[in-house]
């Protein structure tokens, strides 16, 4: 064993002590907004996990193109541990969005252009995940799940550009004008959005250490019978 | 591309519609999915809408998804049967040539079942959907609907889930196109002109576009070994 394939210390250190500052930011920092009150925090948790959902799903379709190129059995392990990941976040957004819609538009679901995407995305991932389960032979596995991984995200802008074309009713924080935040309210998004991003580094390091060792066990299991 | 691919693409298509042509097997069987989605449609929501016309387009589209669905995975079992996909595979053809054929194929099925539903959904629905322009709409999303169909039924015989993995990977990836489809189809049916709903064709044919020559790219990496 090298060093690369211990335990992460140092990563789950520092992710720990984000995520700390990141909930002690949102929950005590960040002042409460005047309309919606408390409930509005949930948006620290909710952007930057969308954030990183979409860079899951972009080391994904990376790393399924490096895979078809080099047949390297790593990329194929970082392309599953990232969309694995990415998941998780999307799942995470769609329930704190409807935590939240249930709070400012008294529902739990409504069929606006970003929920509909991250649930269409999150459909699209969860079949790559299908795939990967449900094939036996491990080049064949890699080599189909990279095919889903790339086609799959070559679908994403067309998903976003054909719901900006609905009409939409979701809160527009960033837009061509700017941010339009309280400064506070960005440190507490900001500190979150590292928090988020370190925690998806550290998942995805432990998820593709998961992966060879696992083949570790495989191979060693092999030469013993 | 050359003369040459062209002819030898028309020729495995000719062989595709032939063998349709002289058995007519999935063509009938997508043909009456397709009416009975519709029927069941139909009874499912016109205790509860004002106008069933408004349904008509979505209907018509969530109709030929499925009854597609239907015939990609009978197009691709026939292929499996005796071994016929490596005999294509062995043809002095290469596989982006395969892929087109197959996928023009499957698009002129789905082509074909969609001219007999409109005059079914017109009488089932009470709208008018015998309009030339919606040729357009048909001819671009058969075109979508196979083009990734084509590449994803090809992967689907050899996982364990076999053909119940089709419809999970697909519809969720062709969302995007739908949308399209029915605004499309709604503009058509209410009378507008073509130009009047040419951005959403503009979204389907790019969606075309894009997942056409990506599923084309990615098509060798399906067949081999």
């Amino acid at each position: 064993m090298t060093w690369r394939d211990r335990e992460p210390v140092a990563l789950i250190g520092l992710s720990a002590l984000t995520m700390e500052l990141a909930i002690a930011a949102a929950l005590i920092y960040a002042p409460t907004e005047r309309v919606m009150g408390p409930v509005q925090r949930i948006l620290y948790f909710h952007v930057p996990a969308a954030a990183m959902a979409f860079v899951a799903f972009g080391v994904t379709f990376g790393a399924s193109v490096v895979y078809l190129a080099t047949s390297h059995p790593v990329s194929d392990a970082v392309a599953c541990a990232a969309a694995e990941v990415g998941e998780l976040l999307a799942a995470l957004v769609l329930l704190t969005g409807m935590l939240w819609a249930r709070a400012a538009w008294n529902t739990w679901w409504t069929w606006d252009p970003r929920l509909t995407t991250m649930l269409v995305l999150w459909l699209i991932y969860a079949g790559y995940l299908l795939v990967r389960r449900s094939v036996e032979d491990e080049a064949r596995r890699a080599r189909y799940a990279a095919v889903v991984g790339i086609l799959g995200f070559a679908d994403v802008p067309i998903v976003v550009m054909s719901i900006r074309w609905w009409r939409t009713i979701h809160p527009a924080v960033f837009d061509e004008k700017g941010v339009h935040m309280e400064p506070r309210m960005l440190v507490a998004l900001l500190v979150s959005l590292v928090a988020f991003a370190l925690l998806f580094v550290l998942l995805l390091v432990v998820r593709v250490r998961l992966s060879k060792l696992r083949d570790e066990v495989e191979s060693l299991r092999r030469s013993v019978l | 591309m050359s003369m040459d691919v062209w002819r030898k693409a028309w020729a495995l298509v000719g062989k595709d519609l032939a063998l349709e042509w002289r058995t007519r097997e999935s063509f009938l069987v997508m043909l009456l999915f397709g009416a009975i989605v519709g029927a069941v449609l139909g009874i499912a929501f016109e205790l509860r809408v004002d106008g069933a016309g408004d349904v008509a387009p979505g209907a018509l589209w969530v109709a030929l998804a499925f009854s597609g669905v239907l015939g990609l995975g009978r197009s691709m079992a026939r292929e499996q049967e005796d071994g016929c996909l490596e005999g294509l595979m062995l043809a002095p053809v290469d596989g982006s040539c395969v892929y087109l054929a197959k996928a023009a194929a499957n698009a002129l099925s789905m082509l074909g079942v969609g001219l007999v539903l409109l005059p079914l959904f017109s009488v089932l629905f009470g709208v008018n959907l015998l309009r030339p322009g919606l040729l357009v709409v048909l001819l671009l999303g058969a075109a979508g609907l196979s083009g990734v169909g084509t590449l994803l039924s090809t992967m689907v015989p050899h996982t364990r889930a076999r053909e119940a993995l089709l419809p999970v990977l697909l519809l969720p990836a062709v969302v995007p196109l739908v949308i399209g489809a029915v605004r499309a189809t709604a503009g058509v049916a209410s009378g507008q002109s073509l130009s009047a709903v040419a951005a959403w064709l503009r979204l389907m044919a790019a969606f075309d576009l894009v997942l056409g020559a990506a599923a084309c790219l990615l098509y060798a990496c399906v067949t081999e070994g």
